[in-house]
């Protein structure tokens, strides 16, 4: 088991959650197994951007989670103590240089595969040759545009609306979703 | 290539996987219908994509609300058609209007 902290993001609301474990229930939209394996950089450019939200801390073992509400429960410690509010520099800096960058393409396919598995109700699309071919796309778009956007979509150069874009987005909010059980990309489609 | 105000775009991204499908049925209905689109790549071109935010509340209504590729705008009759479902049916009626 993965005793590390990691930064994880709630692909439905953007609630990012520094810890050992990501929630089952995100606190800001309710999703249960919305999050998925994030990084540094995501993971710090959201706690410093993210509007309407706020940094909560477990007193315990210190997990961080930025969202609309605190946690009740801490995944990584079990402590019912409630999570405590925290300043975002302070918190980006409470993280120090933990974690190491998502920058391949192997990576994230490992990171989609493990999020559809631990959802249970996606899975990945089966044609692993377009999965490589986003998963390229992402990449590309951290590096010329700072956040995994995906490469189906198109930025519209307003952060807060193109923070939705980062993949994987909100895909269950999607006409293709509810028409054809697939999201705009075809990267995760209904199990 | 059709004149500014004229064309028939074909918005797409080079790591878009529907859009690389549909590259050979694109090519194939062009040959066909004696048609040639305007094809503009999106992410890796910033002017491409700021022309396609100028058209974008029309495709973002043929997107499903934001704006996505592939995506094809007819500069003439202002309309789009969106998404991977996209064949060579849809495409001329969206030529023609």
């Amino acid at each position: 088991m993965n005793t590390k902290k990691r930064f994880w993001r709630c692909h439905v609301c953007n609630d990012i959650h520094f810890g050992v474990k990501p929630p089952e229930y995100c606190p800001t939209c309710g999703m249960r197994n919305a999050f998925v394996l994030s990084d540094r950089g995501e993971g710090v450019r959201l706690i410093q951007e993210l509007k309407g939200k706020n940094v909560w801390h477990c007193a315990e073992c210190r997990d961080l989670h930025l969202g609309a509400k605190p946690l009740s429960l801490c995944p990584s410690c079990g402590s019912k103590v409630k999570y405590g509010a925290m300043d975002r520099e302070e918190a980006v800096r409470s993280t120090g240089d933990a974690d190491s960058a998502l920058d391949t393409s192997e990576e994230m396919l490992k990171v989609w595969d493990e999020f559809a598995e631990r959802n249970g109700r996606i899975k990945v699309w089966d044609d692993r040759e377009s999965v490589k071919q986003l998963s390229v796309g992402v990449l590309e778009n951290v590096k010329s545009k700072g956040l995994r956007y995906c490469p189906c979509r198109v930025t519209t150069g307003d952060p807060d609306k193109d923070m939705k874009l980062i993949c994987p987005c909100n895909f269950l909010a999607q006409q293709t979703w509810k028409e054809y059980g697939e999201c705009w990309c075809g990267l995760f489609v209904k199990r | 290539m059709a004149e500014e105000g004229k064309r028939l775009i074909w918005f797409y991204g080079r790591e878009c996987p529907h859009c690389k499908k549909l590259h050979p049925i694109v090519e194939q209905w062009e040959a066909q219908n004696g048609i040639s689109l305007d094809k503009l790549e999106v992410w890796h071109d910033d002017k491409n994509a700021q022309l396609m935010r100028k058209y974008g509340e029309v495709i973002s209504a043929a997107c499903g609300g934001d704006l996505g590729v592939p995506a094809f705008y007819n500069e003439v009759t202002k309309k789009a058609i969106c998404g991977a479902r996209v064949d060579a049916e849809r495409l001329t009626k969206w030529a023609k209007g």
